[in-house]
């Protein structure tokens, strides 16, 4: 039955679902050796690779160092895997510095960047690379979802997070429930429009989404926030629009037209306590306006995607505290 | 009886192998033609519609003969499966196992390696420039595969005929 959670995970030990195959495929055979085992044993977050240095594995509490001295001639090679043996066809992401492989992974690049007025053209000699291993963690957000929903309405929910403590995560599996509904608490299946800019929520291969957002969602790979969320309003007409790190006047102003469309809300941004809300004058609208029903603190105490407090905001502008 | 039999077939023999030599001329100029041919498909997917290396060859093998083709649908699968450090080197290992179906010239084969080596390695600006380089190159290569192919053709199957008839002549 859609919606029922049947699967079991492990926030604790910081594991999911990963798969790793499509990471080892993109590494040459010496350091694929060296990572295999750490990589299905170990809660691997970051692989780092640069050209002379040793390989750094960043697990969710430490490191670990490869005794391998990256050549050169790695780094070529991986390029050239990550790309598809196509670099002309990832101009653009490479423009922003990372490209998204099979599996939802996200390889930042660094090196030279080629700038033509004062824009970037390219990287050209890359030296670096960082793998970001990317974790779907079906079911951490349904202990949420009785908070951010009610008699099968989803509330405007914003979610304010430290980095690195799982709000594209949880944001992930609130799309994936929205989308296909979760008759436990009572909520239907909803129409979901995810705008996922740097294809972090989804983590979009060619258009497709790697990771599971549920039945109903579609997913604007790629695009900037504000014009995908006047985008998907106009023409997907969702029920609920998600999006990740919110923080400039164009994402607001398109949160508001979003709100007056009658589109419901879930959004992240970077924050420690709700506090860093109130005092930013950029969500003075969004609160103000009284948009905002749902706001909800994540922190890493613990576990990854710890719900640290949940506020219901009311349309006074009163604050209560549901949990925490 | 038996005399008779023995020149036809030294005739035939001798002319078969004049018109195999030409063929040989005739095969390295369709050869050339098929891999403009196919540069030119490769061009448009590359440049134009952005597909990756491995879907745009599987594409172009469609449009093309053999052997050409077969390399095509070899190559892309290796690249597909991830299974190939480069593209360079993937072309190479195909080639090597078919090398005898292949009639290209090293000034041919010097082309391709170049633009194999550096194809799908940079930015559409690059690989622009690489394929218009490239087809310059293969279309002088074609121009005078086509020339020497027509002088040569002629020259090899009049030569195994002649010497077919001379040889019998003598022999009679």
């Amino acid at each position: 039955m859609i919606g029922r959670n049947k699967f079991k995970y492990n926030l604790r030990k910081g594991s999911g679902k990963l798969r790793y195959e499509e990471i080892l495929k993109v590494l040459p055979q010496d350091i694929n050796k060296l990572i295999k085992d750490i990589l299905i044993e170990k809660p691997v977050q970051e692989i780092r690779i640069k050209i002379n240095k040793p390989i750094l594995i960043y697990l969710s509490a430490s490191e670990i160092l490869l005794p391998y001295l990256v050549k050169e001639e790695d780094l070529k090679q991986i390029l050239v895997k990550i790309s598809n043996y196509s670099l002309y066809a990832y101009e653009e992401e490479i423009k922003q510095g990372y490209i998204t492989i099979k599996g939802g992974h996200r390889i930042g690049i660094a090196g030279e960047c080629v700038l033509v007025n004062r824009e970037i053209r390219t990287i050209r000699n890359i030296s670096s690379i960082n793998i970001r291993i990317c974790r779907e963690v079906i079911g951490c957000s349904n202990e949420l979802m009785k908070y951010i929903s009610d008699n099968d309405r989803v509330y405007n929910t914003l979610i304010v997070s430290p980095p690195k403590c799982g709000k594209t995560t949880i944001l992930r599996d609130i799309a994936r429930n929205i989308s296909d509904g979760m008759p436990i608490i009572g909520l239907s299946g909803k129409k979901v429009s995810i705008i996922d800019e740097r294809s972090e929520i989804a983590a979009c291969y060619n258009g497709v989404p790697q990771l599971n957002v549920g039945i109903r969602t579609d997913v604007l790979d790629n695009c900037l926030k504000k014009e995908g969320m006047i985008m998907a309003i106009r023409s997907l007409s969702p029920d609920i629009l998600i999006c990740d790190e919110i923080g400039t006047k164009g994402d607001i102003e398109a949160l508001n037209m979003a709100f007056n469309s009658g589109v419901n809300i879930v959004v992240t941004i970077h924050g420690y306590s709700i506090d860093d809300i109130f005092n930013r004058n950029i969500f003075k609208d969004l609160l103000e306006n009284r948009i905002l029903e749902r706001i909800v603190i994540l922190s890493n105490r613990n576990r990854v995607a710890n719900i640290e407090k949940i506020y219901s905001v009311g349309t006074k502008g009163d604050v209560v505290c549901l949990k925490g | 009886m038996f005399k008779g039999l023995a020149y036809i077939v030294i005739f035939l023999s001798c002319s078969y192998i004049g018109f195999y030599y030409g063929e040989i001329y005739k095969k390295r100029s369709k050869q050339l033609n098929n891999v403009l041919k196919a540069t030119l498909f490769l061009n448009n997917e590359v440049i134009y519609a952005n597909t990756p290396m491995p879907e745009a060859l599987k594409y172009i093998s469609f449009k093309v003969d053999s052997p050409i083709k077969d390399i095509l649908i070899k190559v892309s699968e290796k690249l597909l499966l991830g299974e190939s450090n480069s593209i360079y080197e993937s072309f190479k290992e195909e080639y090597e196992k078919m090398s005898s179906e292949f009639h290209l010239y090293k000034e041919d084969l010097r082309i391709i390696k170049d633009f194999l080596n550096s194809l799908g390695e940079t930015g559409v600006y690059g690989q622009d420039k690489l394929f218009n380089l490239t087809i310059e190159n293969l279309k002088i290569n074609c121009g005078s595969a086509e020339e020497i192919a027509k002088k040569n053709v002629k020259m090899y199957r009049s030569l195994g005929i002649c010497i077919g008839a001379m040889i019998v002549i003598f022999l009679i």
